[in-house]
């Protein structure tokens, strides 16, 4: 027990944030496929602020605001200009992927890592209370409150929504911008809380396995944390799978590598049919 | 007299440079249901859309309860208590009938729990109060039936204070029970003192529950009547400008006795958790027309989509089914559309919308979908635009469809008009069997009349007919034989001499 729940809590918690940014922001109605860009620009951002201002709490938050801000710029492309949601998603993913090791090599003096997060105790508890209280809040407001009843009409029925007076706009721009926060919150958690630094690239596909999260856990606020705790599980599998032998037989380590991947491609395959999204998710209003 | 709860003075409104309302003036008395009838394109969907604010007018003033308003959206119009049922409903279907009634009126801070159980109770007194029945609450709307959702709008209008209740075609989607139901239920509505405004081309509708009625032609107003003083037959003659006949009254020409079967269909069985159906055999042959009648859900709608497309059945369909090609009857079991259309079998779907027409699309590009392999219209894989253009204005003339531009796009078409184009296509080019779905639903009098004559017509010259219809007079109307469907089985085929309104009634509804 020991040796699982706590490691699969911990892989969860980026998951998590990112996740529910996407599922706010799908739920009113528009396609989230930059969460990627948004972890990998999160994490940079979160050991930078953490090492700047020499707290990882304002790591934290520095990332949410830049998030908040490149949410923002999405969102002033899809929702202001309608913009293809797709491909402004894969824009953010490609910026973040470009953009990242210039700004570690210019404030770093490389592109490929940033200087260590290593003047505080390694975080324990904090960021998985936060990544809890994050899905349990959402949860909440999705199930109960008339926030998260109008974010659902938003990307369900949005002239529906229209019709009994509310602004349409109004609550994708707040699904968009919290996509944003969250997912680089949950970017700031890989850099700051697992491990020590920024690293090249070290979303490493995260956003996507966030949204597959998501699509698994039918645009709810449980099942899509269910969802988060099955990834987390199948990528610390994969760690510890690594340089075991099966039969005999030594699997090479990039075979393993995949372990997390093709178990999101078997799981989507299987479950993607059943699974409904929004009615209205990537219409433009 | 009171005040008129709505007024029209002069009310203008145009697209471009073309005018869909030209100085409309009428009045709506309180505690009344007023009728709106006119042709396809006369102008009520836009008249209406204008009162509830969905679009600005451009000229005139409209009056409620007196006062001057200028409709700055529904919000604003609901506010003032009037409320639209739109064809279309305003539901979303993954969430429940409750939170479709209190999203956008939650009464609490955004943040705050939503009383759902105060809400409900409210909502269960309402519902007995104004003695308009449903109990589904807590069902998700996809679950509900057509009627059910059609009641739970106007509740939700009713619960949001609305003393106006626009209805738009509501009947079209309706079986005959459903709509007695919204019937009662728009009585009720009128005895608690609200106003009701009903857009039908179902004239039998108007002059059995409204009060009175305003008829539109061409955007304009040619008259307002007191229901009691008018009839069906008249008004259609103000609708339209000329004597409409209700039933068809041309030449019916006796079927040949060595008439080919043109269709046979033997044991079909369809599985599908919704519309099963369980056994159908039945056959037809040239110059006549065999009908199908039953109520929503007992087979007849899944085997009218069987013999459509029947490779979409793979799987979960048995039976024989056969059409005629040449001089022999050719096996369709495994038959996708274009080999049906290669078989000379002519299709207008049951649901225009979802199965006829792309409604981003102009009138060109849907008259050349399904088309896409006859050598007129395409040569070496490109389109050849300019004579599915001549096709288009040929068909447009034909068929009277309005307005008379091949680039107009379908959204911007009244229902009739985008139904019209439908036949249209299905008779291009000639085919020798046609299957034919719902012909007039949504469509006015006038056009009804010229619809059935074309398909009159198509019987007299031998073409072999399958009419599906929700509209047992339509049905009694055309056919030569009504096949009855119950519970997924084709019980019995009655033929002409036996029609008979009320024994129809009766079979539709199981009893023998
Ligand atoms: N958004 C629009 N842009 C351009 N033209 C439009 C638009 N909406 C409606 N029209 C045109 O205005 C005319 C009136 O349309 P409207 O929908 O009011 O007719 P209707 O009386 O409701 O007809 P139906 O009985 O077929 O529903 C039609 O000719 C239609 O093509
Ligand atoms: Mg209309």
């Amino acid at each position: 027990m020991e040796e699982w729940v706590f490691p699969v809590l911990r892989t969860a918690t980026p998951l998590v944030f990112a996740s529910m940014g996407g599922l706010w922001c799908e739920r009113s109605g528009v396609i989230q496929i930059g969460l990627e860009g948004f972890m990998l620009l999160g994490a940079f951002f979160g050991a930078f602020f953490a090492l700047a201002l020499k707290s990882v709490f304002l790591g934290f938050l520095g990332a949410g605001l830049i998030g908040a801000i490149l949410g923002g710029v999405f969102g002033i492309a899809v929702i202001r200009f309608r913009a293809n949601q797709i491909i402004t998603g894969t824009a953010i993913n490609l910026f973040a992927a470009g953009l990242t090791p210039i700004l570690c090599k210019a404030v770093y003096g490389s592109a490929n890592s940033s200087a260590r997060v290593d003047f505080t105790e390694p975080l324990l508890w904090g960021p998985l209370v936060a990544a809890g209280l994050c899905a349990v809040v959402s949860w909440a407001l999705f199930l109960w409150t008339p926030w998260g009843l109008r974010m659902r009409f938003a990307g369900e029925h949005p002239e529906a929504l229209q019709n009994a007076g509310v602004s349409v706009v109004r609550y994708r721009w707040m699904g968009v911008v919290l996509a944003g926060v969250l997912a680089s919150v949950g970017g700031a958690m890989l850099s700051v809380f697992l491990s020590s630094s920024f690293v090249r690239g070290m979303s490493a596909g995260r956003g996507f396995i966030a949204l597959a999260a998501l699509i698994l856990g039918r645009w709810n606020p449980g099942l899509t944390v269910m969802g988060c705790f099955l990834f987390a599980f199948t990528d610390l599998m994969q760690g510890r799978l690594q340089g075991h032998e099966w039969f005999g037989i030594k699997v090479a380590d990039p075979m393993v590598h995949t372990f997390p991947y093709a178990v999101t491609l078997f799981i989507l395959a299987f479950v993607m049919g059943r699974s409904r999204a929004p009615k209205a998710l990537g219409e433009p209003w | 007299m009171s005040h008129p709860i709505v007024e029209f003075r002069e009310v203008s409104k145009s697209f471009g440079t073309f005018f869909a309302n030209k100085n409309l003036s009428f009045a709506i008395d309180p505690g009344t249901i007023h009728g709106l009838i006119g042709e396809n394109g006369a102008g009520k969907s836009t008249a209406m859309k204008g009162l509830f604010g969905v679009h600005s007018i451009d000229g005139g003033q409209i009056f409620i309860r007196g006062k001057a308003v200028v409709p700055q959206g529904p919000k604003h119009m609901m506010g003032l208590g009037v409320g639209m049922v739109h064809q279309h409903f305003m539901l979303a279907g993954s969430e429940t009938a409750l939170d479709n009634v209190i999203v956008g009126e939650e009464h609490v801070g955004l943040f705050q729990k939503i009383r759902r159980g105060k809400v409900l109770a409210e909502l269960q007194a309402l519902s007995a109060q104004s003695g308009i029945p449903f109990q589904a609450w807590n069902t998700r709307v996809q679950d509900l039936s057509v009627g059910d959702q059609q009641r739970l709008e106007i509740l939700k209008l009713l619960y949001r204070g609305s003393d106006v209740f626009i209805l738009d075609e509501p009947t079209a989607v309706l079986t005959p029970q459903e709509i007695n139901d919204l019937f009662a239920t728009l009585k009720r509505l009128k005895s608690a003192g609200k106003t009701v405004v009903l857009i039908t081309h179902k004239l039998k509708e108007i002059t059995e529950v409204t009060d009175a009625v305003t008829v539109l032609r061409r955007g304009e107003v040619v008259t307002t009547l007191r229901t009691s003083e008018t009839n069906a037959s008249a008004l259609a003659k103000t609708m339209v400008g000329r004597a409409v006949s209700f039933t068809y009254s041309g030449p019916r020409t006796d079927v040949a006795p060595d008439a080919k079967v043109c269709v046979e269909v033997k044991n079909l069985r369809v599985d599908d958790p919704f519309d099963r159906v369980k056994s159908a055999s039945f056959f037809v042959k040239s110059g006549e027309i065999l009908g199908f009648a039953g109520v929503a859900g007992n087979g007849q709608s899944q085997t009218f989509k069987y013999l459509s497309n029947p490779s979409a059945f793979r799987g979960r369909s048995s039976g024989d089914y056969k059409t005629l090609e040449g001089a022999a009857l050719k096996d369709q079991t495994h038959a996708d559309p274009e080999q049906l259309r290669h078989s000379k079998i002519g299709i207008a779907p049951e649901d225009r919308h979802h199965e006829a027409l792309v409604l981003d699309f102009n009138m060109n590009e849907n008259f050349f979908l399904g088309q896409q392999s006859d050598a007129r219209y395409q040569k070496y894989g490109m389109i050849q635009k300019s004579s599915v253009r001549e096709a288009v204005v040929r068909a447009i003339h034909e068929f009277d469809i309005r307005p008379k531009a091949p680039e107009h796009p379908l959204k911007k078409m009244s229902g009739g008009n985008q139904q019209k184009l439908v036949m249209a296509r299905t008779l291009d080019p000639a085919p020798e069997i046609l299957y034919i779905a719902q012909p007039t639903r949504g469509v006015d009098v006038g056009s009804i009349e010229r619809i059935h004559a074309e398909i009159m017509k198509l019987r007299n010259e031998g073409k072999a007919i399958i009419l599906l219809s929700s509209e047992l007079e339509e049905l009694m109307d055309l056919c030569d034989r009504i096949a009855v469907f119950f519970d997924g089985t084709l019980m019995d085929t009655v033929h002409r001499p036996d029609f008979d309104l009320w024994t129809l009634g009766q079979r539709l509804g199981g009893s023998q």
